[in-house]
């Protein structure tokens, strides 16, 4: 029991490292309902078409295939837009999104930085507080539980994080790092068990088991990153959120992570949210992709249908940029221009209008196209007023 | 002397030989750099492409003579940079190369820049300290900078601070600078790393148009061979401090003859179906490896899952320490081609074969036509 109060603390204490400011996390209900209300095309289309509603999972041999679906989640984020300015904006990070991860599965979220997808997936472990919206894990609505009655849940839940620099304490050795979570859960039955779990997890994530005295900043962010992975890893979760967790790491030992998760979630039935940018290995690891852009899902489907005929420009822009190595095919395509637009200040009707060149002048930039299937029964979804669908 | 990529027999831009890069630590002597050569030609690309920790950075700052003193020495080689020899400037002369003939932008836009300077008066400041110029004509070339760039409306960009920009505008901001004095050469470490796809298609592009505009040669250290194929012409990989293939961009790709190469190609994941549903390979490597990691430590669970989905081919093991490199080849416990001989004597870096230019093809393994 104790150990998981201190569990339930780690935890807390890392929410509160993560969240941007504490104060956003109390909101009062009237804000609430106010965001609901813009928020509405995402969440009423999601209740009405029940599909991907987390009450209604299908149940096989018992247990619900859904392990974590989120139902038209969102945060905004209160900003200034001056120091002694009184007026306050909104920032909407992630703005009614409904994403679901089944049993064992890897979901590929990906997205340019800023389009909100590190707050999904912290959203999800209630890392950060939802502005509104329903969290539902293994059944069970996380949204309006205490802090208490989410420890226990908490040590289910488990993610890797992108920065390697911050995330690991400075103060302890890698043995320490490490082994914290296993100790904590009461993993290993003695001092030599929770050595040889501890050397085992560092061999697997490509570090010398020598390491174990040294402290983080003898490494290179690189093998930092694996530290970090190696302390997710320890406590054999059921959900992992995976924060960028390759991008800072080797090519080789980019392959040897991205087998080792696929390893995981075939020996322990893990699932995945995979976040990242680098579109070639989503594709290599995950089942299902989502793309988002500025807060929102936009196109949504299995592994085949996205990368083999995605809908949405956004999508296939995302797919042209990747470099590919063959030098005979030197040059570049760029499909879109610019950065993505300030989520602060979204632009009316599709986000993506300006930088997109299919846009259609009068319906692109005046109306929010909604999320739906192209094709009925077939699960990709998009949200374009033009899509690739020729 | 070298043979440029037009062809034409030209003393290169830059030419390193024989660097010897040391490190003093509480270890002992590490060897960051050993023994490397390579030639930057006029208008071309180089790509140094190896993993963490093989020297391709300290190969730049060395460049540059921004290794850390006293810790830090270049023991050994020479620098040549348009003919002169960097390595026996004063320190006053090689302040002038800097920034001036030879710029570099790093990795990291968001630590590279001053947080309290707008990032105008970062790049003024660059301006002034290597050319003769007022404040004002220093702006006005800042301004045409950042448009040079692709920033829009430089004019009120010019005065937003660092945090007021993305990380794409950031690292904008970052080749304005380096470009201001206009270089002759410009040394980017990992410059579209921290950069989304989109942009980084965009950085890339604007690299080539301005390296074609400035006729400027470029040192480009990266991992992502995806990169490397999209601009560079010639390609040195590095292993454990040491050359281990020195080739063209075309040659590398389609004939890489050090196994080290071929691997790292081969553990890149592919958008390509026939490559993601022809697994066999690929799982019989991973397979290996697993068993390999499985006896090697013992593993109490012992039972082999069933494998499902194709999994990437890895370079077993990792990189080698430095200070307890093994006797030959430093790849030869990582590599599939290993023999006796290997373990014998450091392979040569020798000429495997030649680009469609002429220029050279090397490989440090003697096993190099069977790869």
């Amino acid at each position: 029991m104790t150990a998981e109060a201190e569990s339930g603390t780690k935890v807390l204490r890392m929410a509160a490292s993560t969240s941007e400011d504490p104060k956003t996390g109390a909101m009062s209900s009237s804000e609430k309902l106010k965001f609901q209300g813009s928020g509405a095309p995402y969440t009423s289309d999601r209740g009405a078409g029940g599909s991907e509603a987390p009450s209604e999972m299908p149940a096989e041999g018992g247990r619900p295939r859904t392990l974590i679906a989120t139902d038209g989640i969102g945060k905004y984020f209160p900003v200034r837009s001056g120091f002694f300015s009184r007026e306050q904006k909104l920032l909407r990070a992630v703005d009614g999104v409904s994403i679901r991860v089944r049993r064992g599965e890897t979901v590929g979220l990906v997205g340019e930085s800023g389009c909100g997808k590190s707050t999904l997936g912290r959203l999800m472990l209630r890392l950060v507080e939802p502005s509104f919206g329903r969290v539902v894990y293994d059944g069970r609505d996380l949204v309006p539980l205490s802090a208490a009655a989410l420890r226990p849940l908490r040590r289910k839940m488990q993610i890797i994080f992108q920065d390697p620099y911050s995330s690991l304490n400075p103060r302890m050795t890698v043995r320490a790092i490490v082994g914290e979570a296993i100790q904590i859960h009461k993993l290993a039955k003695t001092k030599r068990d929770e050595e040889d779990m501890v050397a085992s997890l560092l061999l697997k994530v490509g570090l010398r088991p020598d390491v174990m005295g040294r402290y983080p900043h003898e490494f290179s962010g690189g093998q930092r990153q694996r530290i970090g992975i190696a302390r997710a890893l320890a406590v054999q979760p059921e959900f992992i959120v995976c924060d960028e967790p390759i991008s800072a790491l080797d090519v080789s030992i980019q392959a040897q992570i991205v087998n080792l998760l696929m390893d995981l979630q075939d020996d322990l039935g893990v699932a995945f949210l995979f976040i990242s940018h680098d579109l070639r290995v989503v594709r290599h690891i995950s089942q299902r992709v989502a793309v988002m852009y500025l807060g929102k899902l936009v196109e949504q489907g299995t592994n085949d249908q996205l990368f083999d005929g995605p809908l949405h420009p956004y999508t296939r822009a995302l797919l042209a940029a990747v470099p590919t190595p063959d030098p005979e095919k030197k040059r570049l395509r760029i499909v879109v221009q610019g950065d993505a637009p300030s989520a602060i200040d979204p632009p009316e009707g599709c986000a993506f209008h300006p930088r997109c060149p299919r846009k259609v002048a009068g319906t692109c930039d005046k109306q929010v196209p909604q999320f739906a299937e192209v094709t009925h029964g077939t699960g990709h979804k998009v949200a374009c007023w033009n899509p690739h669908t020729e | 002397m070298s043979v440029s990529s037009s062809g034409s027999t030209t003393a290169p831009l830059l030419r390193v030989r024989d660097l010897v890069t040391t490190f003093r630590t509480e270890r002992g002597l590490l060897r960051a750099v050993d023994r490397v050569s390579f030639e930057v030609a006029e208008g071309a690309t180089l790509g140094i492409v190896g993993e963490s920790g093989c020297g391709k950075s300290v190969t730049a700052l060395s460049i540059l003579r921004l290794i850390p003193h006293p810790q830090g020495t270049i023991e050994r080689g020479t620098i040549e940079f348009r003919g002169k020899d960097l390595l026996g400037l004063s320190a006053r002369a090689m302040q002038d190369v800097r920034g001036n003939e030879i710029s570099m932008i790093f990795q990291e836009p968001m630590t590279s820049l001053n947080p309290v300077y707008s990032v105008g008066w970062q790049i003024v400041e660059a301006i002034r300290l290597h050319q003769k110029k007022s404040r004002g004509e220093a702006r006005e070339r800042a301004i045409e900078m950042l448009r040079l760039v692709g920033i829009p409306a430089p004019g009120s960009t010019i005065d937003a601070y660092p945090h007021q920009l993305s990380g794409g505008m950031r690292q904008r901001v970052m080749i304005a600078m380096a470009l201001s004095c206009e270089p002759n050469l410009l040394i980017a470490d990992e410059p579209t790393t921290a950069l989304d796809v989109t942009i980084q298609a965009q950085i890339l592009e604007l690299l080539s148009d301005l390296k074609t505009k400035l006729g400027m040669g470029v040192l480009l250290i990266t991992h992502d061979l995806g990169v490397v194929a999209s601009v560079c012409t010639d390609v040195v990989v590095m292993y454990a401090g040491q050359v281990v293939e020195r080739a063209s961009v075309e040659n590398l790709f389609a004939h890489p003859r050090h196994p080290y190469t071929r691997g790292l190609l081969r553990c890149l994941p592919t958008f390509d179906k026939v490559a993601l549903s022809e697994p066999a390979s690929a799982a019989r490597d991973t397979l290996l490896a697993g068993e390999a990691l499985a006896s090697s430590l013992g593993s109490e669970s012992g039972c082999a899952p069933k494998r499902t989905r194709p999994r990437l081919p890895v370079i077993e093991g990792l990189v080698p320490d430095l200070f307890a490199l093994p006797q030959g080849c430093r790849f030869q416990d990582r590599c599939p081609l290993a023999v006796a001989q290997c373990r014998d004597a450091e392979p040569e870096l020798l000429v495997v074969g030649e680009a469609r230019d002429g220029s050279p093809h090397l490989a440090r393994c003697i096993r190099a036509n069977e790869v």
